[in-house]
């Protein structure tokens, strides 16, 4: 919650709503998750929405949904959702193209079932941190308001667990 | 107006990420791994530094625990004891850290336990109570020792809430002092004692000024010591003595060679001798190496130290062509020119330099040291090393 109210504070302290400007973002992609030399791939599907409160500048708020397993020895593992608020920094556009960062806090829930003989064991666990993303978005030449994206993100969590991916996706500008 | 717009969202981003510290536990997911990795059974918790079963000890005190953990087919397999999720059942008692240190905090009984994957350990029971050494127990081990063989004996502290304990400082001694030598045990509270002199002789532990005592006798069993004859080395070399006791009703004789006292009774500038009867070759000439058994057993042998050894040679040469599967006895000998009378093959250590040993393998075990093997096509070294001296080979598998 306390994130939240973060972003609510943030976003009243713009008195300029009337410049602002809505986007929505799609992204399907794979993460990355390893530990005990143990290296995953689950897809995942994600979707956001934010404000731009100035030009280049968006605070933003995501959601992804864990699309499949991934399979390593004896182990599956999913990560099954994750949310969280994030912050937009955007480059000036050159030739269509604009890289981005994205600074923000985000929990997920990581399922790992142990394929046993005749069973499964299923270990859960949540975590938070903060996230990282770094992105290119390419404007479409006949939908200006629309952008590809192609973007790396981190999840911060303590060793030996690593959690990033890559995700390509569509980011549209709504007035 | 852009640069506060921009501070803004800065400042934003970073409470969020500063409110965002890590949280979750990773050995939810490590664990299972670890111990379907090692194919863990069972678990086991003990203190670091005792053999106990359970343990008293003073409130703030800090002890140590670790975990022995066994596979499916009852073989001990290495697990690490920190960054574990130790628990105790009483926190209001005793608290115990990721590491597994216990400290107890005030006077009860807990239960440590700790879980790895799915693998339990039993607990293991703490009484947490205060103490103070009131007197040493009683000391545990035979009462009869055979001259220069070793036994081991441990005592612990009785304390004022009557609980046995290990003590963490036990000083040993023996009376008379020169009827024996005292090593230290490898655990909290033992010693280890090897008798020299028949007779009577009493073994003291002493800790906070406390002390308890236990006579013991030491038989005169041991009839002779046998040392090896006719010996030689280089000077630049070492040779392992081996000290042999023969004791009365016993058919073979026992290695005492770490418990009787060795010393060169002559020849000091042409040899040294360890306190594990490891002779170092000093100068050319001869030296006689003495091992004792108390005052009245002991054996001398004499030795020959012969020039240093500054080269090996190869018979044949030190390139080898070999075709995969072919075996061939690589041999050396001291000197510039292979003399089968100085060949020394078997006393070299051989092995295959760098960590590729998939072209050729080389035997490093007696009766076939020197060798190799040709397993896949390829270039390999392979190194033969006797007294500091080393010859390689160039092994070509074709």
């Amino acid at each position: 919650m306390r994130w939240l109210l973060t972003l609510l504070l943030t976003l009243s302290s713009f008195s300029v709503a009337a410049e602002s400007q809505f986007y929505g973002e799609f992204q399907l992609g794979v993460h990355g998750v390893q530990h005990s030399d143990l290296d995953f791939h689950p897809g995942f599907a994600s979707g956001s929405v934010g404000m731009y409160v100035r030009r280049h500048i968006g605070v933003e708020l995501f959601y992804d949904r864990g699309t499949s397993k991934a399979r390593e020895d004896d182990f599956d593992i999913k990560v099954t959702e994750a949310s969280g608020i994030a912050a937009r920094f955007e480059s000036p556009e050159q030739r269509g193209v604009q890289a981005y960062i994205l600074l923000g806090y985000v929990t997920y829930s990581i399922d790992q079932y142990e394929n046993l003989l005749n069973s499964r064991r299923l270990a859960q666990e949540n975590f938070s941190g903060a996230r990282v993303s770094l992105g290119l978005a390419k404007t479409l030449q006949r939908y200006r308001q629309a952008q590809l994206v192609f973007e790396y993100r981190n999840y911060d969590v303590d060793a030996p667990l690593n959690v990033d991916g890559f995700g390509l996706g569509i980011r549209v500008k709504l007035r | 107006m852009k640069l506060n717009s921009l501070v803004r969202v800065s400042f934003f981003a970073l409470v969020v990420m500063a409110l965002s510290g890590c949280e979750g536990d990773v050995r939810d997911l490590t664990e299972p791994v670890e111990a379907n990795q090692l194919n863990l059974s069972t678990l086991s918790i003990a203190p670091l530094s005792s053999s106990r079963t359970s343990l008293t000890v003073n409130p703030d005190e800090a002890i140590a625990f670790t975990l022995a953990g066994t596979d499916g087919s009852g073989q001990s397999v290495d697990i690490a004891s920190t960054n574990r999720r130790w628990s105790v059942s009483d926190n209001n008692i005793a608290t115990i850290s990721d590491d597994g240190i216990f400290r107890g905090t005030q006077e009860g009984v807990v239960d440590i336990s700790v879980l790895v994957g799915e693998v339990r350990a039993p607990p293991f029971t703490v009484n947490v109570s205060f103490g103070t050494l009131d007197r040493i127990g009683e000391i545990v081990g035979s009462e009869e020792l055979q001259p220069c063989l070793a036994q081991t004996y441990s005592t612990e502290g009785i304390f004022t809430d009557g609980s046995p304990r290990d003590l963490d400082s036990v000083s040993w001694s023996i009376e008379p002092t020169e009827s024996g030598t005292l090593t230290e045990g490898t655990e909290s509270g033992s010693i280890i004692l090897s008798g020299t002199t028949s007779g009577p002789i009493t073994l003291i532990a002493t800790s906070d000024n406390l002390s308890g005592s236990k006579v013991l006798t030491i038989d005169d069993s041991l009839e002779t010591i046998g040392l090896a004859n006719g010996l030689s080395l280089a000077a630049n070399a070492t040779l392992q003595l081996v000290a042999q006791g023969n004791y009365a009703n016993e058919s073979s004789p026992r290695d005492i060679t770490n418990a009787v006292a060795w010393s060169i009774t002559q020849g000091s500038d042409q040899a040294a001798v360890d306190d594990a009867g490891l002779v170092s070759g000093i100068a050319e000439g001869s030296a006689a190496v003495q091992a004792a058994c108390g005052a009245d057993i002991n054996a001398v042998t004499n030795l020959t130290i012969t020039a240093q050894i500054t080269q090996l040679v190869a018979d044949g040469g030190t390139d080898i062509d070999l075709s995969v599967g072919q075996l061939e006895q690589l041999r050396i000998s001291t000197g510039t020119v292979y003399d089968e009378d100085e060949d020394v093959t078997e006393l070299a250590s051989w092995g295959v330099v760098g960590i590729d040993n998939t072209i050729a393998s080389v035997s490093n075990v007696s009766s076939t040291r020197g060798q190799v093997t040709g397993l896949t096509r390829g270039e390999v070294i392979v190194r033969a090393s006797y007294n500091n001296v080393s010859i390689n080979f160039t092994i070509d598998v074709n």
